[in-house]
């Protein structure tokens, strides 16, 4: 089959120009790539205040969710009290971080046989 | 009405105190157990308590949280002779040119009294003394009985408060405690948590508790009790707090003879007497541990009206009863008793 001999100028235009379209589309991907990254964290955000707002302060029974990120450690036991001039002293704790699959109790003693506040 | 306050958010920093410092106790003792860490000390008449997760750097939180409680007892304490509170009492003048710190502190105890219809009212200083809570409460003892017998709070209308100019009546008495213990678990809670800028961290100020950043899982695990006494103080109930604080307030601790009679600290601001109502014991959880703080202290204020003005403002709430009966509202979790 004939090959019609190819212009140079012809070769070089048309060169750039799939040149400058790779560049338009490389940029408009970086674009869309930034766009959802915002715009996951807009909404990230927004459920997060969605959250909150439903429950004034998120209160919950005592049983810890299923859904733990990799980082948050599980807390199994209280480790601090809510009881009016508040005890707060010797209360043992136990973590269960994900993965680890042991406890370690723990005990803090201030010494002290009353421990209260104004409320 | 809703219960509106901005934190201050920018206020010099006193440097950390030393251990003995006037209102904060012996160093922290620490524990560290896997995932978390907990260290506790005396501070401001009671125990601060401060967990937090990851582990390491719990030195910057501690600071942090020396830090707010320091200047929070250097500015709101009745007890000390040298704070800021103390020295306005001292200086009879129409008008007081505040710190920005002293100036939130009684903008948020201004702002609980207008939110709870004065059912906790700053204006009761005046009544607590003539109760005979004049000082730091362990050093409560026998005492000949004050003169001035307790009467109706001045009011907080009284008040005024523009920018950090405050306007206090002659011979008004101000005590901030039922907010002011909250607020303090908040700003140390906050403080803590910016320094370190990563994980979570629970302030408990004597049971009042803030939390900030990022919980463990399921949240953080809080014993609620209805009771500060040694002997009955076994949980009632665990909860698990994922944001916000809570806070109890009861009127099982806290109580001194006065005239062959035991009273306790909270006050009914329209007798000047101690609370009689039938609770002994309310938890609320709020967005913030000033507003939870308030939100207790006026339901135990409030007596049979209780459920019916916490109702009122949707907060989770439990109350008990001098009988021993629970009563929960706004969605506070059923739970077994441990």
């Amino acid at each position: 089959m004939d090959q019609q001999p190819q212009d140079p100028r012809a070769a070089r235009a048309r060169a750039r120009g799939l040149r400058q379209v790779r560049r338009w589309s490389n940029w408009t991907a970086a674009a869309l790539i930034a766009m959802t990254v915002v715009t996951t964290g807009y909404f990230a955000r927004a459920s997060h205040s969605a959250a909150v707002a439903a429950s004034a302060a998120g209160v919950a029974g005592g049983q810890p969710g299923t859904s733990a990120s990799t980082h948050q450690p599980c807390v199994s036991v209280p480790v601090a009290t809510s009881g009016g001039s508040g005890v707060t002293s010797q209360t043992v704790v136990r973590s269960c971080g994900p993965g680890t699959g042991t406890s370690v109790p723990a005990v803090i003693t201030t010494g002290r046989t009353y421990e209260g506040g104004d409320s | 009405m809703a219960f509106s306050v901005r934190y201050t958010t920018d206020i010099p920093r006193l440097n950390s105190p030393a251990p003995g410092v006037p209102g904060i106790g012996p160093a922290w003792s620490r524990v560290d157990a896997e995932g978390i860490a907990i260290a506790e000390r005396a501070a401001l008449g009671t125990t601060a308590r401060v967990a937090a997760w990851p582990p390491e750097d719990l030195d910057l939180a501690l600071a942090a949280v020396d830090t707010e409680l320091e200047r929070l007892d250097r500015q709101a304490s009745r007890f000390r002779d040298d704070s800021e509170l103390s020295l306005i009492h001292r200086e009879p003048a129409p008008a007081h040119r505040l710190s920005l710190g002293l100036a939130e502190a009684i903008s948020v105890a201004l702002a609980a009294a207008r939110w709870t219809g004065g059912l906790v009212d700053p204006t009761v200083g005046g009544a607590l003394i003539a109760l005979g809570y004049d000082r730091d409460f362990a050093a409560i003892g026998p005492a000949p009985v004050p003169a001035d017998r307790p009467a109706p709070a001045p009011g907080w209308q009284s008040v005024t408060l523009e920018g950090t100019v405050l306007g206090l009546p002659a011979g008004v008495r101000l005590d901030l405690g039922a907010t002011a213990k909250g607020l303090g678990s908040d700003r140390a809670a906050a403080a803590a948590y910016r320094v370190r800028g990563r994980g979570g961290i629970l302030v408990s100020l004597g049971g009042d508790i803030a939390v900030a950043g990022q919980p463990p899982v399921g949240g953080w695990p809080v014993a609620v009790a209805d009771s500060s006494d040694p002997g009955r103080r076994a949980p009632d109930q665990v909860v698990r707090l994922t944001t916000g604080a809570l806070a109890t307030s009861s009127v099982t601790g806290r109580r001194w003879q006065r005239d062959g009679h035991q009273v306790h600290h909270i006050v009914d601001p329209r007798t000047g007497w101690p609370a009689a109502g039938p609770w002994r014991t309310v938890s609320v959880a709020a967005a913030s541990c000033a507003q939870a703080n308030a939100a207790s202290t006026a339901a135990i204020v409030a007596g049979h009206d209780a459920e019916a003005w916490l109702a009122g403002t949707g907060l989770p709430g439990r109350l008990v009863a001098h009988d021993g009966a629970v009563r929960l509202l706004g969605g506070w979790p059923e739970g077994r008793r441990d």
